[in-house]
């Protein structure tokens, strides 16, 4: 699975919006939320809190995988979604890069928000959770069959790893 | 959940086992499968391949939904009664098998290309003991 970290902090995603936005929060169900970022929880929480300080959510909504273009084109035609999408003026993307830049390419006329990025392989159990055992070159970290906890990646590259909110 | 992987040559893997050896073959669902690096239809043929051209006893083959998570390992209950494992699954798979068969030589039969990002490749760093 991919090891997604956050780049942003809520106070500074709520710094990307404006009050008029019509936002639509995206969130990619796989790998994603094995790493405690996205999925149906994190969404709804992320979405909620949103709502709370006034900001105009006019979706949630949860992809089985974000990295599949076909998936993200779907919701611009299919007629339950197609006109919330043509309203919406931003996106918030709870995924990997690769899934982020593929709703980023989607939706290229839009704000779309990049929470978090891709920062290797990681292998997942219910009672250690992810623990990235292959990190990306860029990182500068070894490979570590035991795995480091995401807590542990996110301070040595100065990101934050969990739900936003 | 797509890792980039391609498959080791069939060579490099046979020249890794030897005659009479006790192995285990997993194999991934998922990014191996989709990449025709892995996958049940593909192990069944190395797996047969081993035994005809190397002459190694296959204990078990065992397919995965999911390599890189260990609780499906779990259920699998793999044999631990083996001299080698062969991994058709990528680094983090092997990785996995590697932590819970620590004394037992896991070869990789899978490469790890990246992570991809749209056009990009993000290449991982290579784990000691795979074939890179």
């Amino acid at each position: 699975m991919i090891v997604v970290l956050r780049n942003l902090d809520y106070a500074q995603i709520k710094e990307k919006l404006d009050k008029d936005d019509k936002i639509v929060v995206w969130s990619c169900n796989d790998c994603t939320k094995y790493c405690d970022l996205g999925g149906r929880k994190n969404l709804k929480a992320l979405a909620e809190a949103l709502e709370k300080d006034g900001f105009n959510v006019i979706r949630q909504e949860l992809v089985g995988v974000s990295c599949q273009p076909p998936l993200i084109r779907e919701r611009t035609k299919h007629k339950a979604t197609k006109e919330i999408y043509k309203d919406a003026t931003a996106v918030i993307v709870l995924a990997c890069t690769d899934g982020f830049l593929k709703v980023q390419r989607v939706f290229r006329k839009k704000k779309v928000i990049q929470v978090g990025s891709s920062v290797g392989l990681g292998a997942y159990s219910k009672k250690g959770g992810m623990r990235l055992v292959v990190p990306l070159e860029e990182t500068g970290l070894a490979p570590l069959v035991e795995g480091y906890t995401l807590e542990e990646v996110a301070s040595k590259l100065k990101m934050k790893s969990g739900p936003v909110v | 959940m797509v890792c980039a992987v391609e498959a080791v040559p069939y060579e490099k893997i046979k020249a890794q086992f030897k005659k009479g050896e006790r192995v285990s073959i997993v194999t991934c669902n998922t990014c191996t499968r989709s990449q025709e690096a892995g996958g049940a239809k593909l192990m069944e043929e190395i797996s047969q391949k081993l035994v005809q051209d190397v002459g190694i006893e296959v204990v078990e083959e065992i397919v995965l939904t999911i390599g890189c998570n260990f609780d499906y390992y779990d259920y699998a209950k793999p044999a631990s009664d083996v001299d080698k494992i062969l991994c058709l699954g990528c680094w983090a798979g092997w990785s996995v098998i590697k932590r819970k068969f620590p004394k037992i030589p896991v070869v990789a039969g899978v490469r790890t290309l990246g992570v991809p990002a749209m056009n990009e490749m993000l290449k991982v760093v290579t784990p000691e003991g795979v074939e890179s």
